[in-house]
């Protein structure tokens, strides 16, 4: 444990050595997240609600929900193909340590450097555009703090199940990409589900992404009641259950082929 | 008992055969043809506690494959490895727990921190108490220096240096055994010297295993008694250097420099050359003593200058490889 905690802080250290990037980042967030903001502004217009959902609750939804993105991060997929690609793989496995806990312990450090340099400053710049984004009641709040945990670790099992894939083939091309895009678009991060056809916002809820930004968010916003939520987080705890059960599997195949680069 | 073993080890990849040109890269977008590559056929050995073995072949023999077999990165496609008596294989983490490996062509430390941290992590991983990393650091400090170096960010290392971090690194845990894989390569003399002479004391004063992979002949010469020389994945050789050079090269060559062109023979020296007023001979130690043969030369001719040539190692492993190379 101690070790993993010290690998969380030497990532913070090495963020630190890149703060350009984190700034630069930074900025680039704060335009997404305002001109995602301004659009719902125009398109609510003069409305009241749509779907049970004033402009105001959509505003701190997307708010929110860019706040949430830049604390779920996910380093394990590129983590994994950089090492099989340049074959420094080897110097993880030499240590008496699990690889997936490494993994998880940078990307808990990258987490906690993205709180101060990323989340925060784009928390400043919200609350200056649109506002305090204010959650529906406290009792929502923290339950959206539960619902939050557990969609971040569904979202990290589901992406390092993916970043397998990496351990046996050299050549993934922007396949990570992809999926990143496609899990943004069916979570409900950028557009809540309820503005989706029917038949496909069913077909959504058999899929564990909508647990990882729709369903936190909806709770933060008070579209369910305290009862609801709790069932929400049971549903939550499932799927991470599941989605554990098969990571365990799928890794023990995995890491029996790795590939290994050069001499 | 031994503290490696390995049984009839082999391994096999599968390697996708690129074509030509642009035209052959886009075909393998569709099609790609796989071929097997044995990369490691069939190798065998033991090595007891407190060896210094010399691993070597030619680029591509499967000298770093089997390294990597034996420390659970890579599986076998069949065979068996005993480290301490653990199978890398069903036990990765209980093998690297007691084992410390060096690759000379990459870095175990972290890239952008001071090299102190990278220390720091290790001690946490291998739970090394603080008087044993405390009493490790300083014997390493004494050998390698690292004192002049610890607070510079990795990146920032020559080369030389790097490689002292890393050879640290791997003995923090003090590991019973060690894997050196071309830890001197590309290395100055006096960076060479410094690892040498760390190898030779920890194995000396901790009886540390050492199984040391290398193209450098200096190394081998100066460290390692035992020699496994592998070519296209099997064991061709497998001894003590002196006795290889024995039968490999049982010969010495004589050189000498008379006054006037000679030509004296003599039945157990061949001449290999003679050109001017220099002849060389070649002779068989256990035929005739090299005094012997002066003295019979000597006898018949003023000898100006001589001086005696052993087949130098060099030699020895061009033989043992049968002059081949890469394929």
């Amino acid at each position: 444990m101690k070790a993993y905690i010290y690998v969380a802080k030497m990532r913070i250290q090495t963020m630190m050595a890149y703060r350009v990037d984190a700034w630069t980042f930074m900025i680039m967030q704060c335009l997404l997240m305002a001109a995602v903001g301004f659009f719902w502004r125009a398109v609510y217009g003069g409305a009241e609600t749509a779907h049970g959902v004033s402009g105001d609750m959509m505003i701190t939804y997307t708010v929110v929900s860019m706040l949430m993105s830049s604390l779920y991060y996910m380093g394990v997929e590129d983590r994994i193909a950089d090492a099989v690609k340049s074959g420094s793989i080897a110097t993880d496995m030499i240590k008496p340590i699990n690889l997936f806990s490494l993994y998880f312990a940078e990307d808990i450090g990258n987490i906690i450097f993205n709180l101060f340099f990323n989340t925060i400053p784009m928390f400043i710049v919200a609350v200056i555009i649109f506002g305090l984004p204010v959650p529906a009641s406290a009792e929502h709040f923290w339950l959206f703090l539960a619902s939050f945990i557990l969609g971040y670790g569904i979202n990290w099992t589901f992406s390092a199940t993916f970043a397998l894939m990496a351990f046996t083939a050299i050549d993934l091309g922007p396949v990570f990409s992809i999926k990143y895009h496609f899990v943004n678009m069916l979570s409900g991060a950028m557009i809540p589900l309820w503005f989706f056809p029917e038949w496909l916002r069913t077909a959504l809820y058999c899929l564990p992404f909508v647990y990882m930004f729709q369903e936190p968010l909806s709770i933060y916003i008070g579209k369910y009641s305290p009862a609801e939520c709790l069932g929400k987080l049971g549903i939550q705890a499932a799927w991470l259950v599941g989605l554990l059960v098969i990571f365990m599997f799928a890794q023990k195949r995995a890491t029996r082929r790795v590939l290994v680069q050069g001499g | 008992m031994p503290v490696i073993e390995v049984n009839h080890l082999k391994k096999q990849f599968k390697s996708v055969r690129k074509q030509k040109g642009l035209k052959g890269a886009v075909k393998g977008l569709f099609r790609s043809e796989k071929k097997i590559v044995t990369a490691v056929d069939d190798i065998s050995f033991s090595i007891e506690r407190g060896e210094i073995v010399g691993y070597i072949g030619p680029n591509g023999a499967g000298k770093s494959t089997t390294v990597k077999m034996m420390s659970g990165i890579l599986r076998p496609t069949s065979g068996e490895i005993l480290v301490n008596g653990i199978s890398p294989v069903k036990d990765r983490k209980a093998v690297v727990k007691h084992l410390g490996v060096v690759f000379g062509q990459r870095t175990q430390l972290y890239w952008d921190l001071r090299l102190g941290e990278s220390f720091e992590l290790l001690k946490r991983i291998y739970d090394v108490p603080d008087e044993v990393y405390k009493e490790n650091m300083s014997m390493m400090n004494e050998i390698l220096d690292l004192k002049s170096i610890i607070d510079t960010p990795v990146r920032q290392l020559s080369l030389g240096q790097r490689m002292r971090g890393d050879l640290a690194a791997a003995m923090l845990h003090s590991p019973d055994v060690l894997f050196l894989d071309e830890p001197t390569i590309g290395l100055d003399v006096d960076a060479k010297h410094a690892i040498r002479r760390f190898i030779k004391e920890i194995n000396e004063t901790r009886k540390t295993t050492i199984i040391l992979t290398t193209h450098d002949l200096g190394d081998i010469q100066e460290l390692c008694r035992r020699i496994i020389i592998i070519n296209k994945g099997v064991v061709i050789e497998d001894g003590s250097l002196d006795e290889l050079i024995d039968r490999i090269a049982p010969y010495r060559e004589l050189v000498i420099d008379f006054y006037t062109e000679q030509h004296i023979e003599h039945p157990n020296a061949k001449i290999v050359s003679s050109e001017g007023s220099r002849t060389v001979y070649r002779f068989m130690k256990d035929e005739i003593s090299a005094a012997a043969l002066i003295e019979y030369i000597g006898g018949k001719a003023k000898i100006k200058d001589i001086h005696l040539e052993e087949a130098s190692i060099d030699d020895i492993i061009r033989i043992a490889y049968g002059g081949s190379s890469e394929e």
